[in-house]
């Protein structure tokens, strides 16, 4: 609330002022008058918005927790572009004005009589060309880590998968309006364990459904520091599966089953004796009496992680709520993973359910 | 240049008209554009109540709406908006100003009305043609607005409208009804009617631009003495006859899918809505965005290209100089355009196209930001030591510069493959197209109009009160817009109902209301331009030939031009941008004016 009253207040002066340095120049038509407030109004605006964004990460309104190991490259390519791009604009913006600020017209000055400058015009053809150009080859590793899974690919071409570089899969289809996830059971999974074989034949075929699937509907369940391999597919129309603090985001293609993979790099759940709660931090582990590492866990509200839909799909499009846990230890997810299957052998999940 | 005959000889028989012939079923070019102009403007009045609509959502979600409410949602409702109106509103915003409000201004408008004087032709090559391009408005028009009124609503999937939410059909039999929500039924249907119709009107006007740029110049005016405004006109016409087609096939096939029961859009495993599946179809639903994007991209520059010809024209006139580097200007529109019909994947990076495609389609994009960057040096080096007068359009036209800037910068983000992963489908991007499309081409379209009034209605509007609508209309947009970039950077999904529903944004909400109050005030201000254009339309002082000095040849012609416009064919003589011209007492030198003795003939115009 207070922030939002500091930021109110801003605004109003903000406003205020602008209205002050240009109604005299507005209602007086006299060329001597105000004839520079028109720079003023100008200027100030376009320094309040290059203001707006240190004031807004100030504000916390910036971007959400990054938890993934891409999302460190990616955010830090957007503070890159920022830099760039908001020394252009402060430039630019400095130029702009003060050219307004200087040249209003002036019956006693005639103006340069010019055509241009074909100096000039390489210069400002040639640095930003070069500049652009290094900018777009150089995010190309970034992207295609995220998107062209060059793991799962070297894996599938050695034909095994090492114990160090075991990932978890997942079948997440989307529907009006959730998200259903499917999960190996805890045998299957024992079974990948076993052999690397296994792993990459589902992986092939896409995770063929078996009886003994635990089926989850809008929770994501997975381990801080395994890969989570997600083999996504939708039901009805396009939907776009969006882990904002993963910094993942991918559609989901009526028809297709589209792979897409993240690894988080910190837990947000622990088991509190009844349920798996989210919303909490791993501080630290220590050496417990017993000999055994003691967790030390705090409340954290940054640490609630939302699935969210990021294609319109229809009337609750902005409802289609999932959440995702991390599991501190493989330990821990297989915990999780028994329950659920316990569960779903009470309550089947009705396949044609309408919400 | 051959100049046909025969519609010369047509021009003279048309002294006595009636009415009718005259202002409504109209051949002559002034006529069409001024009409184009019209609907324009009211049509730019539905989607601004609609985008209102829109942020009254956002601003208060889930709140009642006073009065309106009563009217619109009643008891059943609790007076508050339902989540199918909030998409229809976003969708038919977008659709509204798109596809009836910028392009018709701005190629319909200022491209009809401004071709022929500035290029010294009597009218346009083809004027029936001309005539049947502003008609094939009406039934776009007409069907639109009844979709309103349809069961289900008017469309409701976005202006994008992507397959399968808006292709699905019931089984045959069950209607036009669609399973994934109301508005994709008769709505959706009449949504495609709807722009097929623009699209032959587009076409239409462009074929015409072409031929008459290439074909009716006057003596003298070479392709390179062309004002910037008919050099982006032309431009925009060749972007958009070649990329229109592949618009027209698309909504073909989805008229079809939705109709009689093809399927383009539908996948060969079929869709399973609820209770019930759709049988197999053999189609995809990712060729749609391909083609609607082969198309929609190009369609980004149909609606800023003439907006920057018209301001590097309007920013010449007010700064009384000539235009920093003429051809390097013509040189980066024509590069625009060409860039711009690579760059269609980048609306794709998140679709499921194959990510190595994706980085092809980011080296062309971010490429296309260099010839942004030369228009804007261009610009700035056009006001350098210059003699600024800040009239109304050219208060404008300088927001557009500078508004620009911030479009084109905020445009590397999301080109930027990594980044856009996370900012795709945010308010980034709502930011983004808002800074290009409304900050920079509504912008332009004031700058125009304000600008070339007095030669479309004899009249000048009043400057007062034009200064007053800029200023508020400034800061009011720029408080709109600019903190949706704030709103993306925290993750905020674009096209949600409930911008609170999920814990990452909810604690933005404050920066939402501040938009929608924003909103509001810059609605409400555009009232004054309304008032101020028509009050000046009957009560304006009278404009005499050339009350901004200008050198074009449309100020030649009497305000407002009669049929064939000039008195005397005009002869071109020079460039467009000869101000301030050393050892002259004038400081402009018309285009059509013989070279005046004792002042030297600058090189190479």
């Amino acid at each position: 609330m207070i922030k939002f009253a500091i930021f109110s207040i801003l605004t109003i002066a903000v406003a205020a002022f602008g209205l002050y340095a240009l109604f005299p120049a507005a209602l007086k038509p006299s060329p001597e008058g105000g004839r520079k407030r028109w720079a003023y109004l100008f200027g100030i605006v376009l320094l309040l918005e290059a203001l707006a964004f240190p004031f807004a990460a100030m504000m916390g309104w910036w971007l959400p927790k990054s938890v993934s190991t891409f999302s460190g490259g990616i955010d830090l390519l957007f503070n890159i572009i920022l830099a760039v791009t908001g020394v252009t604009f402060v430039g630019v913006g400095i130029i702009f004005t003060y050219v307004l600020f200087k040249y209003p017209a002036d019956p006693n000055r005639k103006s340069w009589y010019t055509h241009g400058s074909h100096k000039l015009e390489m210069v400002w053809t040639a640095v930003p060309a070069v500049l652009l150009f290094v900018l777009a080859i150089a995010q190309i590793p970034a992207w295609l880590e995220v998107k062209n899974m060059g793991w799962l690919r070297d894996a599938l071409q050695a034909g095994e998968v090492k114990p160090e570089n075991r990932f978890l899969q997942v079948e997440i289809t989307a529907r009006q309006w959730e998200w259903r996830m499917r999960y190996p059971s805890p045998q299957h999974i024992e079974q990948w364990n076993q052999d690397g074989k296994t792993v990459l034949n589902d992986v092939r075929l896409k995770m063929p459904a078996r009886p003994d699937d635990v089926r989850t509907v809008n929770e994501i369940h997975c381990v801080k520091g395994q890969k989570c391999l997600v083999h996504l597919k939708t039901m009805d129309v396009i939907h776009s599966f969006f882990l904002p603090q993963m910094r993942l985001k991918q559609d989901a293609l009526p028809g297709k089953t589209i792979p897409v993979w993240f690894e988080p790099t910190e837990a947000n759940c622990y088991f509190d004796g009844k349920e798996w709660k989210d919303g909490i931090r791993l501080e630290r582990s220590m050496p417990g009496s017993d000999g055994k590492d003691k967790e030390v866990w705090v409340p954290d509200e940054r640490n609630v992680w939302e699935l969210a839909c990021a294609e319109y799909c229809g009337a609750r499009h902005s409802l289609m709520r999932g959440k995702l846990y991390v599991h501190n230890t493989q330990e821990d997810f297989l915990a999780w993973l028994k329950k659920a299957e316990a569960d779903n052998q009470l309550t089947s999940i009705p396949q044609t359910e309408k919400k | 240049m051959s100049e046909s005959t025969t519609h010369d000889v047509g021009h003279e028989h048309h002294h006595e008209m009636s009415f009718i012939k005259k202002y409504i079923f109209s051949e002559d070019h002034k006529i069409i554009g001024i009409q184009f102009l019209f609907t324009g403007l009211i049509m730019f009045l539905v989607g601004g109540i609609l985008a209102l609509g829109v942020r009254t959502q956002l601003g208060w979600p889930g709140q009642e709406i006073p009065i309106l409410g009563k009217l619109l949602f009643p008891g059943s409702q609790g007076h508050k908006m339902g989540p199918d109106f909030y998409n229809m509103l976003f969708t038919m915003h977008a659709s509204v100003m798109i596809f009836f409000v910028i392009i018709p201004l701005l190629t319909g408008a200022f491209g009809n009305f401004l071709i022929p004087l500035m290029i010294g032709a009597k009218d346009m090559a083809f004027p029936k043609l001309n005539m049947l391009s502003y008609w094939f408005m009406w039934p776009a028009l007409i069907t639109i607005l009844i979709s309103f009124t349809v069961d289900g609503g008017a469309g409701a999937s976005g202006w994008t409208a992507y397959p399968t939410i808006a292709s699905s059909t019931m089984p045959s039999g069950m209607g036009y009804r669609s399973p994934a929500q109301p508005g994709s039924g008769i709505g959706q249907i009449l949504w495609l009617v709807s722009l097929l119709f623009v699209g032959v009107s587009s076409m239409a006007g462009s074929v015409n631009y072409i031929t008459t740029i290439i074909n009716l110049r006057a003596a003298g005016m070479t392709m390179f003495r062309m004002p910037l405004t008919v050099w982006a006109m032309f431009i925009t016409a060749i972007l958009q006859a070649f990329a229109l087609p592949v618009l027209t096939v698309a909504l073909s096939l989805q008229l079809l899918d939705k109709t009689i029961g093809t399927t383009f859009f539908l996948p060969p495993t079929g869709l399973t809505f609820g209770n019930w599946t759709t049988g197999p179809g053999g189609g995809q639903p990712l060729l749609w965005q391909h083609l609607f994007w082969f198309y929609s991209h190009p369609a980004v520059y149909i609606m800023i290209l003439p907006a920057m010809g018209m301001v590097s024209d309007i920013i010449t006139v007010f700064a009384r100089k000539p235009l920093f580097g003429y051809k390097p200007m013509v040189l980066a529109i024509a590069g625009i355009a060409g860039l711009g019909f690579i760059v269609w994947g980048h609306h794709m990076f998140q679709s499921g196209m194959d990510p190595r495609l994706g980085t092809g389609f980011m080296v062309a994009t971010i490429m296309i930001a260099l010839p942004s960057a030369v228009k804007t040096f261009n610009w700035l080096g056009t006001l350098y030591q210059s003699n600024i007068h800040f009239t109304t359009p050219m208060l404008n036209a300088l927001a557009f510069v500078a508004m620009f800037v911030i479009g084109g910068l905020s445009g590397i983000f999301m080109a930027a493959t990594p980044v856009d992963i996370f900012i795709h489908d945010t308010y980034f991007i709502v930011a983004h197209i808002h800074y290009v499309l409304f900050m920079s081409s509504v912008f332009g379209i004031f700058a125009g109009i304000t600008f070339w009034y007095p030669k479309m209605f004899g009249r000048m509007m009043n400057e007062r009160w034009g200064k007053i609508h800029f200023a508020i209309t400034f800061i009011a947009a720029n408080c709109t817009f600019y903190p949706m970039h704030i709103l993306g950077v925290g993750g905020t999904p674009r096209r949600y109902f409930e911008p609170t529903s999920f814990d990452w944004i909810h604690h933005m909400q404050p920066i939402n209301t501040f938009i929608s109050i924003s909103a509001f005030v810059m609605g409400l201000a555009q009232l004054i331009f309304l008032a101020n254009f028509f009050y000046s339309l009957f009560w304006g002082p009278k404009a005499d030939r050339n009350p901004w000095k200008s050198n074009t040849l449309e100020w030649t012609a009497p305000s407002p031009p009669p049929h064939g416009n000039y008195d005397a064919p005009p002869i071109v003589f020079r460039g467009p941008y000869e101000y301030c011209v050393p050892g002259m007492e004038e400081d402009h030198l018309p285009q059509s004016l013989p070279q005046p003795s004792g002042v030297p003939v600058p090189v190479g115009h």
